[in-house]
Formats: structure tokens, C-alpha cells, sequence
């Protein structure tokens, strides 16, 4: 099934990209997209979006849908999973 | 959304202090907007705000603020004026470049607007200062670049039960969401771990900040006045590279450290 992927902040400076497509299992979890995404960008990505456990660090926000969502969400077909790590100022 | 019926009562303002003639030929364009009128620029008047570091968001709020009115500023940034604060930290001077930077933006804002107070503290918050900064003002607009600061001044406002503008910023990307104590989730509930990997320098336009920043201090007049609908429990996201603004719904933490017992 397809997978529309959108990255805000410091996520999409290091997929170097503002969104893309993913072809992904069926049922497949927003954690585990998020592990094919560390492997794909390395481990700046990895370190930003997953912590040691391999789980969606809390200092991201992560939608489906413009909904905000936990990891363990089950995707469907066409879904939008985005991810808004925290911003500040300066 | 929340309405502002609900954030009236956060905004109990003493309104002795009326306008002077000059003061309603002054704002006479913002007091025509018939939600506000008269009374909301009494209430402006007499509102004092914190605003944490007059950086790239802290310097359109507080600049935004004293054009607006309100009666009490009380700035707080450590530090002297860089060359590369000049993109985007919009109160500060090439002349002052090697001073202190509150002293730059104090003396902009009041050639802005000399009736307005100001209260320059050179300093940035920390969990030692941020109770008794917060206990100056009726709202607080956070700009800090550091997310201690930024988790200091939440756990403030939710004791103090004053409500916070937070505004973020990075590259071509803004945020804004207002916490309510007890109310909507805190910045802990949004974000409960410090992220990793974060850098105190990165990419943005002064335009971009500016933008947050005006959307923070539209907020914070909604919420001060008490009319119209803020975005409390919600995150304003936009992307000025497509001009993309959406507002996600935010989720409380039942179980937030910090305010998990509102």
C-alpha cells in the first residue's frame, strides 16, 4: 500500500526532502515506517526521530491524517504520516 | 477551539487606568474592530506581558505589543547584539552591535510607543527566575531558544495558572500554541522529553520568525481582551516555503508531571 510521508523541522532538513511516497506493507505501524525511514537516512534521522529502544522519541509529534497519533497506529492505504519535531526560538 | 469567554477569566484587568484622548486617537483604527473597542484597549492598557528573549520571534512580539498598546512590558534576553542576530532580531542596531541586547529593544520600543512601560532584565529565564518573572505579567509569550527555558517557564505559568504563547520557529517553518493551565495540554504534555540532537543555531529568515511572532501577539490580544477564538489546545503549523498552514489538535498528558493534577 502507498504511504504519503511529510517531514516538518529538523526531520525534513535530514531526509533532505518535504515529503515523499512510500510503498509499505499492509497493517504496517507508524513505528515501523519510521524504522525503514532511520535506515534510509542514517543515523542523524535515526537519532532525531527514534530513541535507543527504537520507539518514536517524545520530543516529535507525529500525525496521521493531521490527526496527532501515537506510534503503534496501524496505516492504511493513502494515509499521511507526518512528523513535526519540537522547534524553539532564537 | 477554545473562545475567549473561557480566557476572560485569566484576564480580570484592572481597568482604572482609562485612555487618554491621545491614547484613543492613537489606536483609533484597532478600537474601531468592533470586538474590541474601547474596552479591550483599557484592557490592553493595563496588561503587562513577558516576553523571553528578544530574539527572531521576541522582537516582532514585543515591537507588535507596544504598537498595540499594552501598558507593561517585561523583557528578558542575556547577552550582547551579534552581527548574525541581524537577520531576524528586528530591535536590535548595527550601532549597538557589542551591547546589551534588552537595552537596544527597550530603547526601540519606546521610541515606538512612549507611554509604554518597560522592564528590561538581562537575563534569560531559568528555572531559578522563571516564577518570579511570570508573577509580573498577566500573560507570557515564550521565544527562548533553549527548551529549558522553554520547560521553566511552562512550569511557572501552570503554577501561576497564567497563560503562555509559545511560538517555535526553524528554517522556512513557524509554530504557535497557547497553553491554559489546567486547561489544555502544557508544553510537557506536547513534548515531554528535550529532543535530541537539538542546535541552539539554525536556518530561518527574519521574515518567518515574524510571522510567528505576529500570530503569537494576535493571540495574546484575543486572550488579554478576551474576544474571538484562540488557538489554546491547538498547534498552528505553517511552512512558508508553500505556504502550508494547518492546525493540529494537541492531547493532554493525564499523567504530565507538571500539570497532570489540574
Amino acid at each position: 500500500m502507498n504511504i504519503k510521508i511529510s517531514y516538518y523541522g529538523q526531520s525534513r532538513q535530514l531526509a533532505g526532502k518535504g515529503d515523499e511516497q512510500l510503498d509499505a506493507e499492509d497493517n504496517v505501524t507508524a513505528n515501523a515506517v519510521l524504522k525503514i525511514l532511520s535506515e534510509k537516512y542514517g543515523e542523524a534521522f535515526s537519532t532525531l526521530v527514534l530513541s535507543d529502544e527504537g520507539v518514536l522519541r517524545k520530543s516529535i509529534l507525529l500525525s496521521v491524517n493531521d490527526e496527532i497519533t501515537d506510534p503503534n497506529q496501524t496505516l492504511s492505504d493513502n494515509d499521511e504520516l507526518s512528523l513535526y519535531p519540537a522547534l524553539s526560538g532564537g | 477551539m477554545m473562545s475567549c469567554r473561557f480566557t476572560q477569566r485569566y484576564q480580570e484587568v484592572d481597568v482604572s487606568n482609562k485612555l487618554t484622548q491621545e491614547e484613543k486617537a492613537t489606536y483609533e483604527w484597532q478600537i474601531w474592530e468592533p470586538d474590541f473597542g474601547e474596552e479591550g484597549q483599557e484592557k490592553l492598557k493595563n496588561s503587562a506581558a513577558l516576553v523571553s528573549r528578544v530574539g527572531g520571534l521576541g522582537s516582532p512580539v514585543a515591537y507588535a505589543l507596544a504598537a498595540a498598546g499594552i501598558g507593561k512590558i517585561v523583557l528578558a534576553h542575556g547577552g550582547n547584539i551579534k552581527n548574525s542576530d541581524l537577520n531576524r532580531q528586528i530591535l536590535m542596531t548595527h550601532d549597538q552591535l557589542d551591547k546589551p541586547r534588552v537595552e537596544c529593544a527597550k530603547r526601540r520600543l519606546l521610541e515606538l510607543n512612549p507611554a509604554l512601560e518597560v522592564e528590561a532584565i538581562p537575563e534569560n529565564v531559568t528555572e531559578e527566575n522563571a516564577a518570579d518573572l511570570v508573577g509580573k505579567v498577566d500573560v507570557v509569550f515564550d521565544c527562548a531558544p533553549l527548551f529549558q527555558e522553554r520547560y521553566a517557564m511552562n512550569k511557572a505559568c501552570v503554577e501561576q495558572g497564567k497563560p503562555l504563547v509559545d511560538a517555535a520557529m526553524y528554517s522556512m517553518e513557524g509554530r504557535v500554541t497557547i497553553i491554559i493551565p489546567g486547561e489544555t495540554p502544557c508544553f510537557a504534555c506536547i513534548y515531554p522529553e528535550f529532543p535530541e540532537g537539538w542546535k541552539r543555531e539554525f536556518p530561518v529568515f527574519g521574515a518567518v520568525a515574524a510571522i510567528a511572532g505576529n500570530i503569537a501577539v494576535c493571540e495574546g490580544i484575543k486572550i488579554l481582551a478576551g474576544f474571538g477564538t484562540i488557538l489554546a489546545g491547538y498547534m498552528l503549523q505553517y511552512n512558508a516555503r508553500n505556504m502550508e498552514f494547518k492546525k493540529l489538535k494537541l492531547k493532554k498528558n493525564d499523567s504530565c508531571p507538571v500539570c497532570g493534577d489540574l
